[in-house]
């Protein structure tokens, strides 16, 4: 299955908690990645986190698919390439239908400028 | 007394990050209850664990010496949890847990063990006893996982970096845990957990 991508949030965050979605994700996907450009990260200094959500029936409930976090700055892998984001990925235990939805929230500590996409396979 | 039995599991993966968490699964309410988490990582990074909110037992003796990879939680709470892993330099991860029950609780785990892959094949063999059961988390960095041998718990994979699994067997005295890689190299961990012990056949005694 080819991946769609889905823009959640861009632009300037406010520290402190913002929410995302709900989306309708693509009818058929198994995987969803939450993907956090890290460009606008390089001079900043707070670590920071993020979760999501999905409900299967059309967003009456949640339940969490998981999170991550990270450090601001530049980071590099072992290859001493830098990471030009830090996402997420989690593959669901049965694929979407037109009842699914996905929703998540950034937690920041400093005002932030960036771009949270979401990627489905 | 009842055999350890599996429960439950989760996974997730992530890229230039610093801390994991699951989505929510379900312990349920039985007794002697205990969790092995795994992590795979393309670095050389030192992993604590929580599951439930309750931290983990320390790196099991005889698994993977140049990381705590593979850990033991006692206890963690029944109903919805999830399980969180952080370290301090970011990488690429895949996080694992599998929950079971009956475990002891003094010492839910004996006969550590690690075993590094040969080409594709990656294998680690456990000592148990009736009763037990073991339980394997391999880490591999530059393949993906396939053909596990034993009950899967998990197997996630970020991308072609770093993939995770692990599967849980029979306690019949020795107990082969072996998958197939498609490329890269790895180590599989191996630990036995424990079977609770019968207070009431102790009581009678």
């Amino acid at each position: 299955m080819a991946t769609t991508s889905v823009v959640a949030l861009t632009g300037s965050l406010l520290a402190g908690k913002t929410n995302w979605g709900p989306i309708t994700p693509v009818v058929g996907t198994v995987a969803i990645q939450i993907a956090i450009d890290r460009a606008g990260l390089a001079l900043l200094t707070q670590p920071f986190t993020w979760n999501a959500e999905l409900s299967t029936d059309a967003g009456l409930t949640w339940n969490s698919i998981g999170g991550g976090g990270s450090v601001a700055g530049q980071i590099s892998d072992i290859h001493l390439v830098l990471f030009t984001e830090s996402s997420t990925t989690k593959n669901l235990p049965t694929a979407t239908n037109a009842n699914t939805r996905l929703r998540g929230s950034i937690t920041l500590g400093e005002t932030v400028v960036t771009t949270i996409t979401i990627r489905q396979t | 007394m009842p055999a350890v039995t599996y429960d439950n599991q989760a996974s997730i993966t992530g890229s230039g990050v610093t801390s994991l968490d699951t989505g929510a699964f379900t312990i349920t309410s039985n007794s002697n209850r205990a969790a092995i988490v795994g992590c795979s990582a393309d670095n050389g990074t030192a992993f604590s664990y929580t599951v439930g909110g309750v931290a983990d037992n320390g790196q099991i003796t005889g698994c993977a010496a140049f990381n705590k990879l593979t850990a033991s939680v006692t206890a963690p709470p029944s109903g919805s949890q999830t399980a969180h892993a952080q370290w301090t330099t970011a990488a690429n991860v895949v996080l694992g847990v599998m929950t079971f029950y009956n475990v002891k609780q003094a010492t839910p785990t004996n006969n550590g063990t690690n075993a590094a892959t040969v080409g594709t094949a990656a294998s680690v063999t456990i000592t148990s006893t009736n009763g037990d059961l073991t339980v394997d988390h391999l880490f591999t960095s530059g393949g993906t996982l396939s053909a596990p041998t034993q009950n899967l718990g998990y197997n996630a994979a970020n991308g072609t970096l770093v993939a995770g699994g692990g599967t849980y067997g029979p306690g019949t005295g020795t107990t082969t845990h072996a998958w197939t890689l498609s490329a890269g190299s790895g180590t599989s961990d191996g630990v036995n957990l424990v079977q609770a012990d019968d207070l009431m056949a102790q009581a009678v005694l």
